[in-house]
């Protein structure tokens, strides 16, 4: 999957779980502080992740993630590295 | 006349903060002592001890002639157990209010408190829960209450709110009501004129005496607040119709 096709993905995901309007998930929208989202949201958003990726995401691994380029670095690490569980 | 009565009600109002913080050291050493004289566990000890304390403290504060208190329907919250008590935050008094109506309570208090001299003892012994907690704990611990059969109360702006101004909530007391399903009792507490409130200087006294009014409103169910398929919609939809439900008490209690 091409990072644009995972940003689009992950647009519908945010959209879904937060109702977060697509145009402003960009790469560089901070997670927390512009599209409102909080530390229990950010644990629904891993499990979202999980389910849709089947593998699983270290919890270190999202406690540094701040924006959604973060997210997408995350997700193509995930999917380049490990094998699907 | 107002000037030979303003001395006597400062004095008053100094008393009653410091008893706040002495009453600490106070209960503190009642609550070891009755770790030898009392039976049941340490937490309800303490906890039972800080509701006798508390409405001993508003009968005080209410005899000196310091504020007038009415509570609307107290045998609800007397009677509440697993429940969440949800509350907007006008004054320095409304935990101490609370607290003295409901018999068994958990609340989630600032970590600087626990290492305050004398309120640090009080919150081990007690068992409150620190605000400071990584989420899941924090959620997982207020589960436990609630299971417990305690009161959780939360103030949902996370300070108390400027006079004069609407509630303006943050989304942690929904994100623990959606992963709880606990129902949630609504109560509305309005001080005319405010009084203890955020940025009060230490010499201020109201011109009137001030009038503390409790309402113990509805209790919503978990179904009430899950029509959504995401949990994380549900809170937010919780957060929005509470902050107009409480902006509209705020207005009416104005006009």
């Amino acid at each position: 999957m091409t990072r644009g096709e995972l940003l689009q993905k992950l647009k519908d995901v945010l959209r879904e779980l937060f109702e977060i309007p697509p145009e402003k998930v960009t790469p560089e929208a901070k997670l927390f502080e512009e599209l409102g989202l909080d530390s229990i949201d950010a644990i629904d958003l891993v499990v979202k992740l999980q389910a849709l990726t089947k593998r699983r995401i270290a919890p270190q691994d999202f406690k540094m993630v701040r924006t959604v380029g973060d997210v997408l670095d995350c997700v193509e690490k995930l999917l380049k590295e490990n094998e699907p569980a | 006349m107002r000037w030979l009565k303003y001395p006597w009600l400062l004095l008053g109002k100094l008393v009653a903060l410091a008893l706040i913080f002495v009453g600490g050291g106070v209960l503190a050493v009642m609550v070891l002592l009755s770790l030898v004289f009392m039976p049941g566990n340490r937490r309800e000890r303490t906890q039972f001890l800080v509701h006798k304390s508390f409405r001993l403290y508003l009968w005080a504060l209410q005899f000196l002639g310091l504020i007038r208190l009415q509570i609307t329907a107290p045998e609800k919250l007397l009677k509440s157990s697993g429940k969440m008590i949800i509350a907007n935050h006008p004054s320095l008094l409304d935990v101490v209010i609370l607290m003295a109506l409901i018999p068994r309570v958990q609340c989630i208090v600032k970590h600087e408190l626990w290492r305050h001299r004398f309120l640090g003892i009080l919150m081990r012994q007690a068992g409150y829960i620190r605000n400071d907690l990584d989420p899941e704990e924090l959620v997982t611990a207020c589960r436990a209450s609630l299971d417990d059969g305690l009161c959780l109360i939360i103030f949902p702006e996370g300070t108390r709110t400027p006079p004069g101004t609407l509630p303006h909530f943050q989304r942690g007391f929904a994100n623990i009501a959606t992963l709880t399903k606990a129902p949630i009792q609504l109560v509305f507490i309005a001080c005319t004129p405010p009084f203890l409130f955020k940025g009060e200087p230490w010499w201020h006294y109201p011109s009137q005496k001030p009038f503390f009014q409790i309402v113990v409103g509805e209790c919503l169910d978990a179904n009430a607040y899950s029509l959504y398929d995401q949990r994380s919609i549900a809170a937010r939809k919780l957060v929005e119709s509470l902050e107009s439900y409480y902006a509209a008490q705020t207005r009416s209690n104005q006009s």
